[in-house]
């Protein structure tokens, strides 16, 4: 196996500060001609990603995973040359396909056609290919009949189809990928990775950021995790995906967490959660019997004038998948708005937990219907405690799914007569 | 004994600045997203637009119009043409061709890599395709307007001659300089938002310092070569001898090429030393 892809000491620093800071204003940089300012003194950095390094063989399909603004996406922006590194190198062997969005370069103006051309371009294809190629991604993207209809007409999963498509049939040598699978409906999902996992035994080299450790587990053979802008862990996609989870949420046995300054908190939200305790049958813990009783007391502090304001409490288990979710905005609609002054107490009572034993992880999320609202991936961790739920003395073992349901079981058989023949 | 020989190294990611020699390589294997990018925006320039391709000519020929009634006959431009076979519309209708197309390719590119701020932070390909991709649709209107003069100079029994190859060469000083012009501004409208609003209210002022709706000769003579420092001023001038079939004073046409390709240097120059941290400020 050759090497393609070689990383040393990759590094990106940005300038601290909201978006709209980042750019300069004339007057600035005319301030700064006459004014003779000690340039950097003042200004705060940050290290996005710091001494990256790692090689990639030809046909690797390596799972690039780590937390929100861990700098995963910084390094697959500086691969796919989108930006430039402040430090180190890296060398690229071979045609290089980036796919950071699935539709870059759509125009809802203009028609299908027009836009496989325009997307297969703006990726990195000549337009030899795409004519090539056109038939197949219009055959891939199912919508044959819409080929000529500007896709502003489209549904979202149509379009979303189409965009795929394109960049389905990239057929680069190495080709990176940013969690673009989440999106559309669940069977081109599925026909998305089928897709993937066919360019990935193809011999081809993937790079894939993402989130979804099924997905990772699934098409990954190697894992590269990152912490803060470093390479932590970097090896079998299993143990990658177990260090990420186990260094990800743990919060301990503390039944209550501050949610102020918590580092699980989406990049640039609003501190608008406070604090979130649970209990158990009125005892605050964080050890909940298989099958009790769960209360999420959550506090918030926010305008709560604000359109569409929601309280949402997910519960994931340990590769970060969605076990269940409980929202304000179904289970009783206009209770936010009832809320007088800045400050919330709020709980969510779960009177029999359908969670069998393991660790399980809380995300809590305040919503608005006017912004982003307040979110926090993985704000604690809980344990689920073995319970004689069904009074037999006996639970299900780990492996057998992770719900745990109540329910009886009833025999029917002739009254009389022989069950069974035995000889 | 392995078989597999190692691929060719394509890509060198380094915070250091690549040679300008691979930039121009690399521009090139990307020409046909240069031809994509100009006809979207020529399908998406006509397709939404109730009068589509009219207003290619109805912008100059309104302007040509007002300026008659005002420049020509009120402020009496008219009587000081240097031809006096002319009439000032077409005159000034063949000095307003070269001019629109200069001010759009020069403005459009200026926005061009802002309001492409999306493609930008997704994809990599050389920046300058954006600004240079306007080139498309501004050639497209210049050609739609040319009808119309077509129409006029035939309407008005005047024979074109060979003067006509001076048309082509203007031609290619006017891409210099409106793209070159519009590649510096777009770069520095990425970095300094101001020029948002400064680059139209240039093109406006520059309009008046251009001989469009007068002939240089109004400027006393010891001023000339303040004019002549404006490399349109023998774009236009030269643009519009070609069709008219009138005198050219040469010097001043080999001076505005001159500089046409200078600023394309300097453009080309300027967005290559920036371009690689936009995506972080875009």
């Amino acid at each position: 196996m050759s090497c393609v892809l070689e990383v040393e000491n990759l590094g990106k620093r940005y300038r601290l500060g909201g978006q709209d800071r980042v750019y300069a204003t004339l007057r600035e940089s005319l301030f700064k001609v006459f004014r003779h300012r000690p340039a950097a003194a003042t200004e705060e950095w940050i290290w996005a990603l710091r001494e990256a390094s790692f090689e990639v063989d030809e046909g690797e399909v390596v799972g690039i995973i780590g937390r929100n603004g861990a700098g995963k996406s910084t390094l697959l922006k500086i691969l796919s040359r989108i930006t430039v590194p402040t430090e180190g190198e890296a060398r690229i062997f071979g045609r290089v396909g980036s796919l950071l969005e699935v539709g870059t370069g759509f125009h809802p103006e203009l028609t299908g056609r027009e836009n496989i051309y325009l997307s297969g371009t703006i990726l990195g294809m000549r337009k030899r290919e795409v004519e090539l190629k056109f038939d197949e991604i219009v055959a891939f993207s199912e919508i044959e009949a819409f080929i000529d209809t500007p896709v502003k007409h489209y549904s979202s999963g149509m379009y979303v189809r189409l965009a795929f498509a394109v960049a389905a049939h990239l057929e680069p040598e190495i080709l990176l990928i940013d969690e673009v699978l989440a999106v559309g409906d669940l069977g081109f999902q599925n026909k998305c990775l089928r897709k993937m996992g066919e360019v990935a035994r193809g011999g081809r080299t993937v790079l894939f950021v993402s989130h979804n450790m099924p997905a990772v587990q699934n098409l990954c053979s190697r894992g590269i995790l990152i912490r803060d802008g470093r390479v932590v862990f970097d090896g079998g996609v299993t143990g990658a995906i177990e260090h990420y989870t186990a260094g990800l949420y743990h919060t301990g046995d503390d039944p209550g967490v501050d949610l102020t300054a918590h580092p699980g908190r989406r990049p640039g939200r609003p501190s608008w959660l406070r604090y979130v305790r649970l209990s158990s049958d009125k005892v605050a813990t964080n050890r909940i019997p298989a099958g009790g009783e769960l209360e999420i007391e959550i506090e918030a502090e926010a305008d709560f004038g604000r359109r569409g304001m929601e309280f949402w409490v997910v519960i994931e288990n340990e590769h970060t998948q969605r076990l269940l979710s409980l929202s304000t905005e179904f289970m009783c609609p206009d209770l936010v708005q009832t809320v007088r002054g800045r400050h919330a107490r709020i709980t969510c009572s779960i009177p029999s937990l359908p969670l069998l034993p393991g660790t399980y992880y809380l995300s809590l999320y305040l919503a608005s219907a006017v912004d982003a609202g307040d979110a926090i991936d993985g704000a604690m961790s809980f344990e689920v405690l073995a319970h004689d739920v069904f009074g037999s003395g006996r639970i299900p073992p780990r492996g057998k799914g992770p719900v745990l349901a109540v329910g009886t079981w009833q025999l029917d058989q002739p009254r009389s007569g022989p069950t069974t023949e035995v000889r | 004994m392995s078989e597999t020989t190692r691929p060719r190294l394509t890509v060198l990611i380094s915070p250091s600045r690549r040679s300008l020699g691979l930039v121009w390589r690399e521009i090139w294997s990307y020409r046909d997203l240069w031809w994509t990018l100009a006809a979207r925006d020529v399908r998406v320039r006509y397709k939404q637009t109730v009068l589509g391709a009219a207003w290619a000519i109805l912008q100059p020929l309104l302007a040509m119009v007002v300026f008659t009634v005002v420049f020509g006959r009120f402020l009496g431009v008219e009587d000081r043409l240097p031809d006096p076979g002319v009439s000032y519309s077409v005159w000034v209708y063949s000095g307003l061709l070269p001019w629109t197309f200069f001010a759009s390719t020069a403005g459009g590119a200026a926005t061009s890599l802002v309001s492409n701020s999306a493609l930008m932070t997704k994809v990599y390909f050389p920046r300058i395709l954006i600004p240079l991709s306007v080139l498309g649709y501004t050639t497209v209107d210049l050609a739609m307007a040319a009808l119309i003069l077509v129409v006029m100079i035939l309407a008005g029994g005047a024979v074109p001659g060979l003067s006509l190859l001076l048309v082509p060469v203007a031609f290619v000083g006017l891409v210099l300089c409106g793209a070159g012009f519009g590649v510096a501004l777009a770069g520095l409208t990425v970095k300094y938002r101001d020029f948002r609003y400064a680059v139209p209210f240039l093109i406006q002022i520059l309009l008046f310092l251009t001989p469009v709706i007068y002939p240089t000769s109004v400027v006393p003579e010891k001023y000339h070569w303040i004019a002549y420092l404006n490399p349109l001023t023998g774009l236009v001038s030269g643009f519009r001898a070609g069709v008219l079939n009138t005198p050219i004073d040469v010097v001043p046409l080999i001076l505005s090429l001159m500089m046409s390709g200078v600023i394309f240097g300097f453009g080309y120059l300027y967005l290559w030393r920036v371009e690689s941290h936009f995506a972080d400020i875009v």
